[in-house]
């Protein structure tokens, strides 16, 4: 006899191609308080990247992206079986913290979830969890927030300085309200 | 449709989800009593949290309860990871562990935290919990460090319906002096 799953509809997701040096996440509706973002096959053109080479998300309202430090630490841990993990600590300020594609790693799979923590105050609680296979493999995470001046409209796929170019990967975006 | 809507219609759509707080930080636990019956998934944020005390004792612990706080049975571990190589993990039967760094847990780390609660099965009313969080700057303790992110992961069965959490300390004598918590139940 079939089994039937309880099931409760799900909100729509909306695909994003990532690429150039930035792709913006939007519209988000007004009344989101949480936002969940999967991602795929993250690559940068970036060979030997530096920290600020490394993928970043920055939330804005609509006047505009924050890119002042968040509060919340960044890390990435690479495995090898000679070394063991090796912690590598991320900057502050960004929500994710390694290379995609560039150096021994391979594209970056994850996920990354926003929750609206003081409605009137406009903060934005993130956590990530991210992976890459490669010749190195890394497992990243992070737990962070940030008070935008407004409400959350936009979420940036991007690096810290903006310079590298995303060559391939995919974004879905889901928003709660 | 109920709690759904489309996020290319911008604007306000349905909404389901409601934001319990932020709610102040203080004392030496911290409890939320009233989870409705029914629920299926708990998110637990932690913005900016300090703590008073320091050492392995005082490293954070998440309860959830039926009736009263479950101080036993957990499944699970948690670990730690900082600059220098730095890290740890350990377990711990009396609550979902928290693993602050406890080497340099002191008065100035400020803590951030996710914790999402899913019911596992509604028949032991089974818990598995997730934990990601982190600390920036930290400095002091035994071995300093600049950032450390910490996660665990566990479960947990009540035997009745979950409707209380805490969050405390493995020894429940550090008090909580500044953060805020805010709740998602579904």
């Amino acid at each position: 006899m079939p089994f039937t799953l309880p099931f409760s509809a799900p909100p729509d997701g909306v695909v994003f191609n990532l690429s150039g040096t930035s792709t913006l996440l939007t519209p988000i509706a007004t009344n989101a308080k949480r936002v969940s973002v999967a991602w795929r096959g993250m690559l940068t053109n970036t060979i030997a990247p530096a920290v600020g080479d490394f993928p970043t998300f920055f939330l804005g309202d609509s006047g505009g992206l924050v890119t002042t430090p968040y509060s919340g630490a960044a890390a990435a841990l690479t495995w090898e079986p000679s070394l063991g993990p090796v912690p590598s600590p991320g900057i502050s300020g960004n929500l994710i913290n390694a290379n995609a594609g560039g150096g021994n790693s391979g594209p970056l799979n994850g996920t990354l979830t926003l929750i609206k923590t003081d409605i009137s105050n406009h903060v934005y609680f993130g956590t990530l969890f991210f992976s890459a296979q490669g010749t190195i493999n890394v497992v990243g995470v992070t737990a962070a927030f940030i008070t935008l001046p407004d409400t959350l409209a936009q979420i940036a796929v991007t690096t810290a300085n903006g310079i590298a170019l995303f060559t391939a990967g995919q974004a879905v975006m889901i928003v709660e309200g | 449709m109920f709690g759904k809507f489309d996020a290319n219609a911008g604007g306000s759509g349905g909404s389901s989800l409601t934001v319990v707080g932020p709610v102040a930080l203080g004392g030496l636990t911290v409890d939320f009593v009233g989870v409705p019956a029914g629920a299926k998934r708990i998110t637990w944020c932690f913005n900016n949290v300090v703590k008073n005390a320091v050492g392995v004792a005082n490293i954070c612990i998440v309860r959830i309860g039926a009736g009263s706080f479950l101080a036993a049975g957990y499944n699970q571990a948690g670990g730690w990871q900082g600059v220098q190589g730095n890290c740890a993990i350990s377990s711990n039967a009396t609550g979902f562990i928290w693993h602050d760094g406890y080497n340099n847990n002191d008065a100035t780390q400020i803590n951030q935290a996710m914790l999402i609660f899913v019911l596992m099965d509604a028949l032991t009313h089974t818990w598995a919990m997730t934990l990601n969080g982190s600390i920036q700057n930290v400095a002091g303790g035994a071995v300093p460090r600049t950032d450390i992110n910490y996660q665990s992961a566990g479960s947990v069965a009540l035997g009745a319906s979950l409707d209380r959490l805490q969050l405390t300390t493995v020894a429940g004598t550090a008090s909580f002096t500044a953060g805020t918590y805010s709740l998602i139940v579904e």
